[in-house]
């Protein structure tokens, strides 16, 4: 059972990492806005029968299902390059750095591209959002060994595109 | 290749976490949020789960209705006064039943209990479903055989088997009878016996009346359900027993000097 404090706690808390989380997995940004909205709906309609101790691992169950059903419905490869970017400004650059860096980028979406869900989403929620793997696990419900593997395999693919972190 | 810290995959959301809660979740309540519809698969599926429920109750509500009715209606069938009315049974089999007694049954329920209720005195015959039985106030009447007659009158059941095997259970004892037997309650007890004349017990279904060693008030009853009329006498006929016959296209007058002559007493119609 929670009620509505408890629930715009738990929106707080993990609405931004949830809709990166399904984003991480289908590299489309306003369906995966759409389905964290729907995760947490969900949540609410089911409130009464929610225990709180283990709703964290629930968000994101209710949001993998949806992602089955996502590709159930339309059937792409999740594509990367439109989406990775450059912080900051490009001016201070000078050319060949600009295309080093272009270079760069082009390989970091290869590289994401190619690797399968489980490893890519757990690598960029360690990479983007800076989480330990003991909270990673926690939130996908896995083992801690099991995150380390993910981590090592997706470490694997970035370093055949020849890229280090 | 240096993947630096400048290089990221993070999107640029259209909208804040804070906009998307102010806009969808802010003016949830606690009492409303079950209604709120999403088009989420999840939701999606609870409502179907909502519309087996619903036809299951639907189904379930037919079913207690059809029940009900069915265990309701009863077919009541009743013998006008001074006749014998004969019919027959949903099994096929043939009841007869003497004047003013009355046979009920469910036909709804047949295929389920092939149960007759008998208030009155009736004979049975013909081949009966496995299963048939006859109810009455007094014990009831499992039908192995064929043909039987059962009396129910004055708290007393009397069965006489002319066919087959019947079994008869009170509550106190049970007994079955074979073709020539008979048994009366007696005190709560079963007094179970041959009878050597079958036309004395089934002889009112073709407007016979035979009695052979009965009581005397017994025969005056029988005449007043058979006629439909009161009789009274002035002489005390408890210890008389009776034996003799008579037809019943004889008028009442006539029969009741038939019965009386014997005795040297007079019987008064009194309706």
């Amino acid at each position: 059972m929670i009620d509505k404090n408890d629930f715009k706690a738990l929106f707080d808390e993990y609405y931004e990492s949830l809709r990166l989380y399904i984003y991480y997995k289908i590299a489309e940004k306003d369906a995966a806005d759409d389905m964290a909205q729907d995760v947490f709906m969900t949540v609410w309609e089911k409130r009464k029968g929610i225990d709180q101790n283990n709703v964290k691992a629930l968000l994101y169950k209710i949001a993998a299902g949806l992602v089955v059903d996502y590709y159930r419905k339309c059937d792409i490869k999740a594509d990367f390059s439109q989406w990775v970017k450059m912080n900051g400004s490009e001016d201070t650059l000078s050319t060949n750095e600009q295309a080093e860096y272009n270079e760069t980028m082009q390989r970091y979406a290869e590289a994401l591209n190619s690797m399968p869900e489980g490893q890519r989403e757990v690598f960029l929620m360690n990479r983007e959002e800076e989480l330990t793997y003991r909270e990673i696990a926690e939130r996908l419900d896995l083992s801690v060994k099991a995150v380390e593997k993910r981590m090592s395999a997706a470490l694997k693919v970035l370093n055949d595109k020849k890229l280090t972190l | 290749m240096k993947l630096d810290d400048k290089i990221t995959a993070k999107p640029h959301w259209d909208k804040s976490a804070e906009d998307v809660w102010n806009e969808r979740f802010a003016a949830l309540t606690e009492d409303d949020g079950n209604e709120v519809q999403t088009d989420s698969a999840e939701v999606r599926t609870i409502s179907i789960l909502g519309w087996t429920k619903r036809i299951l109750s639907a189904a379930a509500v037919i079913l207690v209705i059809f029940s009900a009715t069915a265990y309701l209606y009863t077919k009541n069938i009743q013998a006008p006064t001074g006749q014998v009315l004969s019919a027959i049974l949903p099994d096929g089999s043939e009841v007869r039943m003497s004047s003013t007694s009355e046979i009920s049954y469910r036909p709804l329920l047949w295929m389920f209990a092939h149960d007759v209720k008998l208030s009155g005195e009736a004979y049975f015959s013909g081949h009966h479903v496995k299963g048939f039985s006859v109810k009455t106030n007094n014990g009831n009447i499992d039908v192995l055989g064929t043909s039987f007659n059962a009396r129910t009158f004055d708290n007393r059941l009397e069965v006489a088997c002319i066919d087959g095997r019947v079994k008869v259970i009170t509550h106190q004892s049970s007994v079955v009878l074979t073709a020539g037997m008979q048994t009366a309650t007696q005190d709560g007890q079963l007094k179970t016996g041959h009878f050597t004349d079958a036309e004395s017990i089934t002889g009112w279904t073709h407007g016979v009346f035979s009695f052979y060693d009965r009581s005397l008030a017994d025969v005056i009853k029988d005449v007043e359900r058979n006629y439909g009329v009161k009789i009274e006498t002035s002489a005390n006929i408890d210890t008389m027993r009776y034996t003799g016959r008579f037809t019943r296209d004889k008028s009442v007058e006539n029969v009741l000097t038939i019965i009386g002559q014997p005795y040297g007493i007079t019987f008064k119609i009194t309706k």
